[in-house]
């Protein structure tokens, strides 16, 4: 008790930050998640094969963050939960670099016009490799500072609550989204096309 | 087009779906960190499946 007292007093805003930032990153990557399905369902595209692996590993690096909100259920996040959920993200986020990088390639030699549609004249892969960078730069900031970001006084309050059941929620709705895209099929055609479970 | 072949897509996001559940219970490290490393193994070997052909770049 006296040491959960003292935890608390010498948690220093940042402490708190620390926490926090790992609801924001969790929640940056439901959102770019939520923008491969306005292109979906919205713009009616089909997302291929490499589009849905890098849906994977985005969620993939998410899971770090969110592990880091889970076990602040329990108060302190210890250091080593902390490290373990950012070096999931890490880890996460190199490999989905990888597939975005492949995927760059295909299209890079003109006149291949790309696959799929653009944002501010990038392609969504381009964007996907941006955002693994960025989550690997976000990541490593933190480690680096873990002493002052770590979270020895979180609070899991409702936000965190809302913010995992967003992520099972995106996690599960991608899940039905292929399942429509592959039917019964357990696997996705070279380029789709329609939505195999209606036919 | 976008590349070639065929993959087991839904089992992998329900995988990912189970990590994301034993995360949001709160299970042991190492049950988080299996379900981890098994979701991230066969998003590899999906991706793997589909590297068939080398690109024609000069690096």
């Amino acid at each position: 008790m006296v040491t959960d007292y003292t935890t608390r007093l010498n948690a220093g805003s940042f402490n708190r930050l620390g926490y926090w930032f790992a609801h924001l990153y969790v929640v940056g990557m439901c959102g770019v998640l939520a923008g491969g399905f306005y292109y979906q369902f919205v713009k009616w595209e089909y997302p291929c094969p490499l589009c849905v692996l890098q849906r994977m590993f985005m969620m993939l690096v998410a899971m770090g963050p969110a592990y880091i909100i889970a076990r602040g259920r329990k108060g302190r996040v210890d250091t080593r939960d902390y490290v373990t959920g950012y070096g999931i993200a890490i880890v996460s986020a190199v490999a989905g670099a990888m597939v975005s990088a492949r995927q760059i390639l295909l299209h890079i030699v003109p006149p291949d016009p790309g696959y799929g549609g653009t944002v501010f004249g990038l392609h969504l892969y381009t964007w996907a490799l941006i955002t693994f960078v960025l989550a690997i730069v976000a990541a490593g900031v933190m480690l680096v500072f873990c002493r002052e970001t770590e979270p020895l006084d979180s609070d899991y309050t409702p936000i965190s609550a809302a913010v995992m059941w967003l992520f099972l929620a995106i996690i599960a709705a991608n899940a039905v989204a292929v399942f429509l895209l592959e039917g019964f099929n357990w696997v996705l055609p070279d380029d789709p096309d329609r939505y195999e479970i209606f036919y | 087009m976008c590349h070639r072949d065929h993959s087991m897509d839904t089992i992998i996001f329900l995988l990912i779906l189970a990590t994301a559940w034993a995360v949001h219970r709160n299970w042991t490290r190492y049950a988080v960190l299996g379900l981890w490393f098994a979701s991230l193994v066969a998003s590899l070997l999906l991706f793997d499946h589909h590297v068939t052909s080398s690109l024609n770049l000069e690096w």
